[in-house]
């Protein structure tokens, strides 16, 4: 867990470090964030950043939802099975008052505008294909069986207000703990400590959504 | 004492509990059944542009007294059946699909599908006290007049899927993380059977108290008169008092107590601003109950500012009480005024939602706006 104090510290922490890497396969899903705050309450900042998506057609069912205008706005008029109409999403990580802990949301749209629906979103280049197994997908969420939380639903942005999709932090946090015990620590220098805390969280949400678009 | 559970049986109270039934004193039942009770007025009308050609605009209103504890999308058929049955004309209605309605306030402001109803009305009532209103009257309920459309819902700012089983996915949601900011665990919520957890979301639906806090019971924190430092003997009741402490584990208890939780689940909704949520110990740091002015004064200073010490003695006056403090602003809670000195555990227990959450909203004092 981490106090909001210390989520802010290590979310400038991080973007500093960051900013001025070079694109590589290792730090593309760690760069590219931006500090935000609220324009008048204290305490209510977060990391935000743009990044682009594909959707992937798996020729599945997944695409005859009951969604007309996906057809109409498939502007990649190439064979069906090859499908790569770029996904527009704004990224967020807060921080889970809740929870104590960051929480990463996300909003997508199609090129014109559009909110995907969850298919859709499920079926693009920001999950691995294996996202489904073992789940159950309602128009509002995804479940994995037997968790006390859907893994991936909807919920407002804790500062902006604005509706978005977000994964429970819950199994995030875990996994995060778990792995913080097998590094050795500076144990004095707490600004080392929030900086991997941020790192190593970023490395598990990796496992499951892609950030490296 | 009234106790859970029983008003609708006949047999003997001590029949019906199990280790985890509480018997829950007068006072708390009394504002949990106040709190079920609340209602307030809606005032539906569909937006003129959109009202479909032959309507009968003589019935362009529908009036509703709707819980505070219940939600929009649970009012829906209600009044999808006043308008379409009534108002739409019969062959317009029948090409009219209600999977693209909702709501924006007289004023414009999107109504959220997820919020309970008193929210919405008691974030409404705290968005007007920014504006200046001359004919504004504090004394009387004003119904919140709400516009329905009937498409095109801005999906940017609206959560999708305004459904039962989408709102009750939240709801459920939202008890599960009071659980958590109470304890640190969702065990308590877990530990119910699922046909205990859906007969909470049906209580809601069917709005019925009895049900509902038939289960709520279990995972609520109470708010018995004994407090934190001294074990007192449980509120007395015909089932407990024969019944030693230790062949009821589970019976009433400091330890689950509404001032022992490590947090009150609570909410701070500013007029124009964001929704605050930050950890509450029910005790501040000098070890006395928090109260709602410690509360506010630690998260908005500036609309409740800290009360200045009261100056020393003098000779002229032995007791001098601090100066009296302006107050900018006020504290609603289920749409009631509330004293600075409310305890903030004493809100958790008693005048939460249903969904778990205390929801405090903040408007501001007219001579001051």
């Amino acid at each position: 867990m981490l106090t909001r104090l210390q989520f802010d510290r290590a979310c400038k922490l991080f973007i500093q470090k960051y900013e001025n890497s070079p694109p590589s396969m290792a730090t593309n899903a760690l760069r590219g964030w931006l500090w935000n705050d609220h324009p008048s309450i204290s305490g209510l900042g977060y990391l935000s950043r743009n990044t682009n998506y594909l959707s992937r057609d798996t020729g599945s069912s997944v695409y005859m939802d009951s969604d007309d205008d996906y057809a109409e706005f498939d502007e990649a008029a190439a064979p069906i099975h090859i499908n790569t109409e770029s996904l527009m999403s704004q990224q967020y990580v807060v921080y889970s008052a809740t929870f104590q802990v960051p929480c990463f949301y996300l909003t997508m749209y199609h090129s014109n505008g559009a909110s995907l629906s969850i298919n859709e979103l499920l079926a693009s280049t920001l999950f691995g294909p294996d996202i489904l197994r073992e789940a159950d997908t309602t128009s509002f969420a995804l479940t994995r069986r037997s968790t006390t939380f859907p893994l991936l639903s909807q919920g407002d942005h804790p500062t902006t207000g604005r509706p978005c999709w977000f994964l429970h932090p819950c199994e995030t946090t875990a996994a995060v703990e778990e792995l913080l015990k097998e590094v050795e620590m500076v144990e004095n220098n707490e600004e080392e400590y929030l900086l991997r805390w941020l790192q190593v969280w970023f490395m598990v949400l990796g496992s499951v959504v892609n950030l490296a678009a | 004492m009234s106790t859970y559970g029983t008003t609708r049986h006949h047999h003997s109270p001590a029949a019906n509990y199990s280790n985890r039934d509480r018997v829950t004193d007068y006072h708390t039942t009394l504002f949990r059944r106040l709190t079920w009770d609340g209602t307030v007025p809606l005032e539906i009308r569909v937006d003129p542009k959109e009202l479909p050609a032959n309507s009968d605009r003589n019935l362009e209103c529908y009036f509703v007294q709707a819980p505070r504890v219940s939600y929009l999308p649970l009012l829906m058929p209600e009044i999808r059946r006043f308008f379409m049955d009534l108002v739409f004309d019969e062959t317009v209605a029948k090409d009219i699909k209600d999977d693209e309605w909702w709501f924006e306030t007289a004023e414009g402001t999107l109504v959220k599908w997820h919020w309970p109803v008193g929210l919405i009305y008691d974030n409404h009532t705290i968005s007007a006290s920014l504006k200046p209103s001359t004919s504004r009257s504090s004394a009387n309920v004003t119904p919140l007049r709400l516009i329905l459309h009937l498409a095109s819902p801005p999906n940017d700012k609206l959560l999708l899927s305004p459904s039962p089983d989408a709102c009750k996915q939240a709801f459920m949601g939202q008890l599960k993380e009071a659980d958590f900011i109470r304890w640190g665990s969702t065990k308590r919520m877990t530990g119910l059977r699922q046909q205990d957890q859906d007969g909470l979301w049906e209580g809601i639906k069917e709005h019925n108290f009895d049900d509902y806090w038939r289960v709520a019971s279990k995972v609520t924190p109470t708010t018995a008169p004994t407090r934190a430092q001294s074990p007192a003997p449980p509120p007395s009741s015909a089932s407990m008092v024969n019944r030693p402490p230790s062949a009821d584990p589970g019976g009433p208890s400091e330890r689950d107590g509404a001032y022992n939780v490590r947090s009150i689940p609570v909410r701070l909704y500013l007029p124009d601003g964001p929704v605050i949520q930050d950890l509450v110990p029910p005790m501040a740091d000098d070890n006395t109950p928090r109260t709602l002015s410690h509360y506010l004064t630690d998260h908005i200073p500036l609309l409740f500012p800290a009360p200045p010490p009261a100056p020393p003695p003098s000779r002229t006056n032995l007791h001098p009480r601090p100066p009296p403090v302006p107050r900018p602003a006020y504290a609603l809670v289920q749409g009631i005024v509330m004293p600075s000195e409310t305890e903030m555990a004493w809100l958790g227990g008693c005048l939460a939602g249903a969904d778990g959450w205390v929801n405090v909203c903040i408007g501001i004092n007219s001579q001051h706006s």
